[in-house]
């Protein structure tokens, strides 16, 4: 299709984003038939326990549910107001379809139902299966994670079909894979307390995952120390007994170089080592060079600062390494993330109390969304496509001949890029944002305009879903059952707390349907979520992420069970690795050495500064959800570029004034604020904004070569002062890319 | 009266604003929080903290308080300000050495934090200190919080030749647990400024 079917002001005032600032009802109470609904908070992935006030099928309220053992009732602010999102003006209810020069307009069911089935046969028959594309997220349940990746499969048969995961968990998952042969986090957050040092890279953890702070402050009263490894000082950075200002995409600089040391002064556990891993001579070989000189140049920080964080880690009884975002948005993140992973298996501090590694999972269900199958290279229970054995057993579990499954498809950017070049030409998509979300937002704007048929599944109208031919309203998480994988790998329950308001549907049920009309009814027959769930067991058995245990009143009755759960009555394995026995077929820990390597763009003599993007704690992701409530918007309205004094002189820029961040690929326009806590050769934009307040029209379309994650975290660009612009997109409120 | 009580802990507070939100989803308090946040040195720092009514033994509030709009309850609770007899005379305002009581224009009225009272006369603890995702604010026995915590826990505070003791705590930490960063640089630790500033030149690895 075409741009958009109107300008941006004018949809803008038909579907939001709006401020939504006082709750369904206002602020008085009856509690009349008042119930609370135990549930948890649909945004990161620490999936905080919470319950829903409820008064006549509308959601008026929380409280804090101070019984479920991981938060206690803590939570962050965007759970809290969470609530607001529901009843919202901008809350789609009916489907929409285009209409060219006036937007879009209210359509039946059996309409949109008969022209999206149609579109899709009508493309498939012209240009192939493959031609017809999803694009899914992370935020959805187990159960319609698992949906999409059987409806790519059976329903569809096509390859490609993937995720934003894509942009948050993968190199993480990978590295996991590759060094302790599981992608999950190792530990429960409990051992986090007991450990007596605790290493915390690239993570943000008071913004974009709060509650974590809470387990990290605990063991500092315990008298933990505590490293933090991130070019800005975010507010966990403060009480560390080292702050490493790392220079973005110069992690390895730091990992190896703290490994060398410790080799040399003997801080590795050469028993443990000898008994449960392999490659160690290797890695020894190549960290040997990683002097703290050498190291330091690459990190860009002070040597002494890497033997100080070696002599913290290197001696300690117990210790947790935990990594997110900064260490992974890299064409090397998953090097990165191996370069950690390497300082714990060294040490040999692994699987047992207090001795454990995290990767902090970005969103709701960034966990067991990745275990489902929605993956381009994954079926259910985190198998591999591509081996006969696991394509085998899940055709069986599907009642589908093995032949009939798709190979493995593209990942998200590569997708967009085949979108891009006219080789897919359809694409259903749930739950994911790419034109804000997606690196190289003018890039991904463009594939939008080349596809000949668009379908959005949403409850918002987010900025992709701008670009759809037909909009199917779907539900929030508060409208449907289900389960989510939370950050620890304790699978939970959501619990639906109201209906999808008018005529908006359950996502698992518009997934159905279209299956339905697709041909494909006998394999998409399913009753509810729980129905689904059922199957899911089924189709994880044996697999990595085995759930074949657990039931939803087993995960009601326990507060949760950690996956692997092979059989009824397993307790589920909160702890993974205990005893030394990793993933692996040979029950190793394979060390993998890895090397630095520069960044896909380096900054050069026309673009001097590193731009690195990331989160602010009152918004999440796209910002589908979060720049739809008031008191969140108020909270941080806008990007604001971070600079540092000296680079903010040496540039004629000061506090508050707009400025023009401009890379090879595209610019925005915010305001700046000048901070001593990041490097001078860095800055920072947060991008949950769309349009001109999009930091991802500057971030670079580059992807790692195993786990295909944006390199959100480098860019080169050149920073300038400009007037406050006053263009058609300036002048729109705050959440929807105007400037405050 | 029961021994719980409220803890203000600087060191642990990362400048979320949990507790300004749930304290605003109050029904009573029509959207408008009870909590002051304070970022000090903005720029410079990160350092922060939430200042919740600190229940002062004999509140300076109710001193002033002409028609009697607050009030202390029997468990030594300084109550909100009771909108119907507040006449915005603002003196409150003024005499609080905490800056707590708040005069919001469109209610005409000034209000402020009474440590959810409705919510302990049920059993529950006040909604900002059950929120906060750090423990920065707590609503515990303050037993459990020597206990629990590295730290030194204040009650009586001095402004001048007066000293004030108050029901709820300030909390302060030393050596390793003491809030640095309250002038932090990030130039300044970089000591290597040549590689810093001067990232990708000759010397500095690209």
């Amino acid at each position: 299709m075409a741009k958009l079917p109107v300008e941006v002001p004018e949809l803008v005032r038909a579907f939001g984003p709006t401020l939504h600032q006082v709750p369904s009802g206002g602020w008085t109470r009856t509690n009349a038939d008042e119930k609370l609904v135990k549930t948890h908070c649909c945004f990161c992935g620490q999936q905080c326990g919470i319950q829903l006030r409820v008064q006549s099928n509308k959601i008026v309220g929380f409280e804090p549910w101070e019984d479920f053992p991981f938060n206690r009732g803590k939570l962050c602010p965007k759970g809290v107001k969470r609530y607001m999102q529901d009843e919202h003006p901008d809350r789609l209810i009916h489907p929409l379809q285009r209409v060219e020069g006036k937007g879009f307009e209210a359509i039946s069911w059996d309409f949109a139902m008969q022209r999206v089935v149609s579109e899709i046969q009508r493309i498939q028959s012209t240009y192939g299966k493959d031609a017809f594309a999803i694009l899914t997220g992370a935020s959805l349940t187990n159960e319609k994670a698992y949906l999409m990746g059987k409806f790519a499969r059976v329903a569809l048969q096509t390859a490609n079909i993937d995720y934003n995961g894509r942009l948050c968990m993968v190199s993480a998952g990978a590295a996991s894979k590759k060094v302790f042969g599981i992608d999950r986090s190792a530990n429960p957050w409990s051992d986090i307390t007991k450990a007596k040092v605790i290493l915390a890279a690239g993570a943000n953890i008071a913004e974009c995952a709060p509650i974590t702070t809470d387990y990290i402050w605990q063991a500092r009263e315990h008298g933990a120390k505590l490293i933090i490894l991130d070019p800005r000082m975010t507010p966990i950075a403060r009480n560390a007994d080292l702050f490493i200002p790392v220079r973005p995409g110069g992690d390895i600089g730091v990992f190896n170089g703290m490994l060398h040391i410790m080799i040399e002064r003997g801080w590795v556990d050469r028993a443990f080592i000898e008994q449960h891993t392999t490659g160690f001579e290797q890695l020894s070989e190549a960290v040997s060079k990683y002097t703290p000189d050498y190291a330091a140049k690459i990190a860009g920080v002070p040597p002494q600062m890497i033997v100080k964080a070696a002599e913290l880690w290197g001696p300690a009884p117990t210790s947790f390494l935990m990594h997110a975002r900064g260490i992974e948005h890299h064409t090397k993140g998953v090097d990165n993330c191996i370069a950690a992973i390497n300082l714990v298996v060294a040490t040999g501090r692994i699987g047992r109390e207090g001795c454990g590694y995290a990767m902090i999972t970005g969103q709701g269900n960034g966990q067991g969304a990745r275990e489902q199958g929605q993956k381009c290279d994954q079926l259910p229970g985190s198998r591999d496509i591509s081996n006969p054995e696991h394509r085998k057993y899940i055709a069986g579990v599907w009642g589908v001949p093995e032949e009939s499954l798709p190979q493995k498809g593209l990942s998200a950017v590569p997708l967009v890029e085949a979108i891009h070049a006219g080789k897919i030409k359809g694409l259903i998509s749930i739950c994911f944002n790419p034109v804000v979300s997606l690196p190289d937002s003018n890039f991904v704007r463009e594939a939008l305009d080349k596809l000949e048929f668009y379908t959005n599944i949403d409850f918002f109208l987010s900025e992709t879903a701008r670009y759809a031919d037909v909009v199917l309203a779907g539900s929030l998480m508060e409208e449907d059952d289900g389960t989510t994988t939370s950050v620890e790998g304790r699978v939970i329950r959501h619990r639906k707390a109201v209906t999808p308001p008018g005529d908006a549907r359950e996502d698992w049920k518009i997934i159905c349907e279209i299956a339905k009309r697709l041909g494909r009814a006998d394999k998409f027959n399913y009753e509810s979520p729980q129905d689904i769930f059922e199957e899911l067991r089924v189709a994880s058995r044996g697999g990595t992420s085995d759930y074949y245990g657990m039931t939803w009143e087993r995960i009601d009755e326990n507060n949760g069970l950690f996956w692997p759960c092979p059989e009824p009555g397993h307790p589920g394995t909160p702890r993974l690795y205990e005893n030394g026995k990793f993933g692996h077929p040979d029950g190793k820990a394979h060390f993998i050495p890895v090397e630095w390597r520069p960044s896909a763009e380096m900054p050069d003599e026309e673009f001097p500064i590193i731009l690195t993007t990331g989160r602010v704690v009152s918004q999440f992701l796209s910002g589908t959800q979060t720049r739809r409530i008031g008191s969140l918007v108020d909270q941080y309205p806008q990007p604001m570029c971070e600079i540092h004094p000296r680079l903010a002189e040496k540039l004629g820029i000061a506090d508050g004034d707009f400025v023009k961040v401009e890379s090879r690929r595209g610019n925005i326009v915010v305001k700046a604020t000048v901070v001593k806590t990041i490097r001078p050769d860095t800055v920072f934009v947060p991008y949950h904004w769309p349009l001109d307040r999009s930091a991802n029209n500057c971030t670079i379309r580059a992807i790692d070569p195993v786990s295909n994650i944006p390199e959100f975290k480098v860019s080169a660009v050149r920073v300038s002062k400009v007037d406050r612009p006053v263009d058609a997109i300036a002048m729109l409120e705050v959440q929807a890319g105007g400037v405050r | 009266m029961s021994d719980l009580a409220f803890f203000i802990d600087p060191a642990r507070c990362i400048n979320c604003r949990t507790c300004e939100a749930a304290c605003a989803s109050c029904e009573h308090h029509l959207g408008v929080s009870m909590i002051h946040f304070t970022t000090s040195y903005p720029g410079g720092t990160t350092r922060s903290f939430a200042q919740v009514c600190m229940h002062c033994e004999d509140p300076v509030c109710v001193r002033v308080c002409v028609p009697e709009a607050i009030r202390v309850a029997a468990d030594g609770t300084v109550l909100g300000v009771d909108r119907e007899l507040c006449t915005s005379c603002q003196l409150c305002v003024d005499a609080c050495p905490f800056g707590v009581p708040l005069y919001v224009e469109n209610l005409h009225s000034v209000m402020k934090c009474d440590m959810c009272h409705d919510r302990r006369l049920s059993g529950e603890r006040p909604m900002c200190a059950t929120a906060c995702p750090t423990g920065a604010l707590a609503f515990l026995p303050r037993a459990e919080m020597e206990q629990s915590r590295r730290c030194t826990i204040v009650r009586d505070l001095a402004f001048g030749s007066e000293t004030i003791r108050t029901r709820a705590h300030f909390v302060f930490r030393q050596g390793q647990d003491a809030l640095h960063g309250a002038f932090f640089d990030v130039a300044d630790v970089l000591q290597d400024t040549e590689c810093a500033a001067n990232y990708g030149q000759e010397g500095c690895p690209r």
